[in-house]
């Protein structure tokens, strides 16, 4: 069940231009500067941006095809996301949130709300259900946001910068938690960041990219210990 | 007083202003409270009249108020999320009947729409339709004066949402719809019942468009503010009394808003 | 300081709204004339400052009982002309003089430019298809309007009460309305855009139009003469005024 996407899109100023490949319980790591094109990958991916050439599939479905005009929308990919600010829905508790997507794919409230549960006791969670977005810690917020992308049974995984907005003792702790999830998850994940510690703990395959193009990809260490850019360099240089 | 306290004081000179605006609104209506005949009370509001235009007037302001919803918030989110060549314009003249006089909203209505306007002439000789001198004539007026409230007030609240929510909700699994209507609505909600207060207060006051478009006639198209205005000609005591009615009426809305409903829920301010 | 601060800027400005609003001067009549008069007044105004360059006229035209109602309160008014006698009456205690008939004026039926709905009495009028405006029934025409109709016996529901007798010229020239009753002056101010139609000697009325000054100013007085003199009488003949 693996992903594979060869994606040209034009993003503002410039052409997002590369081909990914993950495969199933594998994760790949997308790393570049600001502004390179990352999270548009993620939404490409996602569907909330149509490509302009390439092909998306995952597993055997194919998501995005330009060629044959071939195009699922959003809402009927399964595909989970976590983003950077959680982005939980303010007006509804944490229960409501994760339990957002199966009543969206029309499961009864009821049931969603069970399911919604699970997931939270799941992660040790579950005492912050009947609790608002904003009266949440970054760490407790994140941590519904994965529930409630989980909810939805995903068959891959994509996370935009999912820790970029904790201090450094969360992300650390927060990590280790999303490291050990990872590891149970079977579909094929991307995770978005800009900090090589990440990458470090939680990715197979790294890809990183600069201004629309794939500067080098490969197994972390081969990245590591052999940098394509300068960027690359001042990305992991300190660990030579 | 020492500077610890004077630091945790509102400035003093805020405060004066304030004060000052707080006259300007009040005063007003002390002046309405002490001229008012208050022997005439019961009459004025037994005489149908009265009742008649303030029932109108409530109808018409709803009405008014759901038309400019139901065509205004599409309005809105069309305007805060498509580009399109012209929006400017597009925007402008949805929002003119505000800073217009209301006779003049009256004068283009009636060349327009009434039974020789220069579509009216058509409502009328196909379909029979006449709007000048009807209810729905009031509550077509009243519409046109208060729309711009409600699109400009949604329009601002749509461009600030973060359109990111309405992304996460699609990769959930809800269509475009389902996250409209379950993500992006509630989370505007303040926005939509600001818009919608502005409206009907617009609609509720609304005279120099209704009297010229729609006519004078109680119980047809006499409202609260129209009546007022006639009563002044003949009884300026009726008018007074009619006044404070419409005063109370509106108040008594105004202040059952609650802060909840204006500010966002469940939002802590200060933790 | 080198730049003006924006509280000296507004305190500037509020000076200057207050100095804007003073009151007349000896040179200014200020006129509160009947809606009806209008055209009849422009007239008479110019031939006044002709004659006096030195005064100037001010008039505020608007539905005789709309007037009453701002004088009562209290509005700075040299002269008054009314459509009838009882908006006088209500004034009658502010008056400086007692008030004299200077004109008058019969009713018409007012339609559309060639009567398209053939309309020849007041029983027409009656016809549940036919929209008819009149005025509130403290404006002058709104009165006139009842007693003519009371004393041709004709029942009927107007669909609208406007404010002054040229609200139920605009509805009625503009073709929103079928007919209404009208000031005969109004349907020769409105040439051909509308079409009179007499009413019977039986049921009509005369409106009598009062005159009267409100201050004892020099200049009010001789504003009153000059409406009473002949020359203003022959330009009031010209827009179809009778005689008093």
């Amino acid at each position: 069940m693996s992903l594979d996407a060869v994606m040209g899109v034009k993003r503002g100023d410039f052409r997002l231009d590369l081909s990914i490949h993950v495969s199933a319980g594998e994760t790949l790591a997308v790393l570049g500067p600001n502004g390179a094109g990352k999270s548009t990958i993620l939404r490409c991916i996602l569907g909330i941006v149509p490509l302009e050439s390439g092909r998306i599939t995952l597993a055997d479905s194919v998501l995005d095809d330009v060629d044959t005009d071939a195009f699922v929308e959003p809402e009927r990919r399964r595909i989970g996301a976590v983003f950077q600010d959680h982005l939980l829905f303010r007006h509804l508790s944490a229960l409501d949130n994760v339990a957002f997507g199966p009543r969206a794919r029309g499961e009864k409230k009821e049931h969603s709300r069970l399911v919604a549960r699970a997931l939270l006791e799941r992660f040790e969670i579950d005492h912050l259900a009947d609790r608002f977005p904003s009266q949440l810690s970054g760490g407790e917020a994140q941590r519904v946001a994965l529930a409630r992308a989980l909810a939805i049974e995903p068959r891959a995984l994509l996370l935009d910068e999912p820790l970029a907005a904790l201090d450094v003792t969360t992300r650390r702790i927060v990590r280790d938690e999303l490291a050990s999830f990872l590891s149970t998850f079977e579909g094929p994940r991307v995770i978005v960041t800009h900090d090589p510690d990440d990458a470090r703990r939680l990715a197979d395959q790294v890809l990183i990219v600069e201004h629309g193009s794939v500067v080098q990809h490969g197994a972390i260490l081969d990245v590591m210990r052999s940098p394509a850019s300068p960027y690359v360099q001042a990305l992991f240089g300190d660990d030579r | 007083m020492n500077r610890r306290t004077r630091t945790t004081r509102p400035p003093i000179g805020i405060v004066v202003l304030a004060a000052l605006a707080v006259a300007f609104f009040t005063l007003p209506f002390a002046g309405l409270l002490w001229r008012a005949p208050w022997s005439d009370l019961v009459d004025v509001i037994r005489e149908g009249a009265a009742r008649q235009a303030l029932w109108l007037s409530i109808q018409t302001s709803i009405l008014a108020t759901l038309v400019a919803v139901v065509i205004g918030v599409p309005l809105a989110w069309v305007l805060a999320r498509i580009d399109f060549p012209f929006r400017n314009v597009v925007r402008a003249l949805a929002t003119l009947s505000m800073v217009l006089p209301p006779v003049v909203g009256g004068v283009a209505l009636f060349f327009s729409f009434g039974r020789r306007g220069l579509f009216g002439q058509y409502l009328y000789d196909w379909f029979g339709i006449r709007l000048p001198f009807t209810t729905a004539g009031v509550v077509v007026a009243q519409a046109f004066v208060a729309m711009p409230f409600l699109v400009l007030t949604v329009e601002s609240a749509f461009r600030q949402f973060d359109i990111r929510y309405e992304d996460v909700a699609r990769s959930l699994g809800a269509s475009r719809w389902y996250a409209f209507r379950r993500i992006t609505l509630p989370s505007i909600r303040p926005a939509i019942i600001a818009g919608l207060v502005l409206a009907w207060a617009r609609a509720l006051g609304e005279f120099g468009a209704t009297i010229t478009f729609a006519g004078n006639l109680p119980g047809t198209t006499q409202t609260m503010p129209l009546a007022t205005y006639i009563a002044l000609e003949s009884d300026p005591g009726a008018a007074l009394i009619l006044s404070i009615v419409l005063i109370v009426v509106s108040f008594g809305v105004l202040i059952g808003l609650r802060d909840r409903w204006l500010g966002n829920p469940h939002e802590v301010i200060r933790p | 300081m080198a730049r003006p601060s924006l509280r000296s800027c507004l305190a500037l400005t509020v000076l200057g709204l207050l100095v804007g609003c003073s009151g007349s001067s000896d040179t200014t009549v200020s006129v509160f004339a009947a809606a009806s008069l209008s055209d009849a007044f422009t007239e008479l105004e110019a031939a006044f400052e002709a004659e006096h360059p030195d005064i100037d006229v001010l008039v505020n035209l608007a539905g005789s009982s709309a007037l009453a109602a701002q004088i009562v309160e209290g509005a700075p008014a040299d002269v008054f002309a009314s459509a009838d006698e009882a908006n006088m009456e209500r004034v009658a205690t502010l008056l400086d003089a007692p008030a004299t008939i200077f004109a008058t004026n019969r009713l018409q039926i007012v339609t559309e430019a060639g009567n398209p709905l053939g309309i020849e009495t007041l029983d027409d009028l009656s016809d549940p298809s036919v929209l008819f405006v009149t005025s509130a029934l403290d404006v002058p025409i709104g009165r006139y309007s009842a007693d003519v109709l009371a004393r041709a016996n004709v029942d009927l529901r107007p669909v609208s009460f406007e404010e002054s007798v040229k609200g139920i010229v605009t509805k009625v020239r503009a073709g929103e309305a079928d007919a209404g009753i009208v000031y005969a002056t109004d349907v020769i101010a409105a040439g051909s855009s509308v079409t009179g139609v007499d009413i019977a000697d039986d049921f009509q009325v005369v409106a009598r139009y009062p005159i009267a000054r409100l201050t004892n100013r020099e200049a009010s007085t001789t504003f009153v003469d000059f409406v009473l003199s002949t020359r203003a009488r022959s330009i009031l003949d010209d827009f179809g005024f009778g005689a008093p």
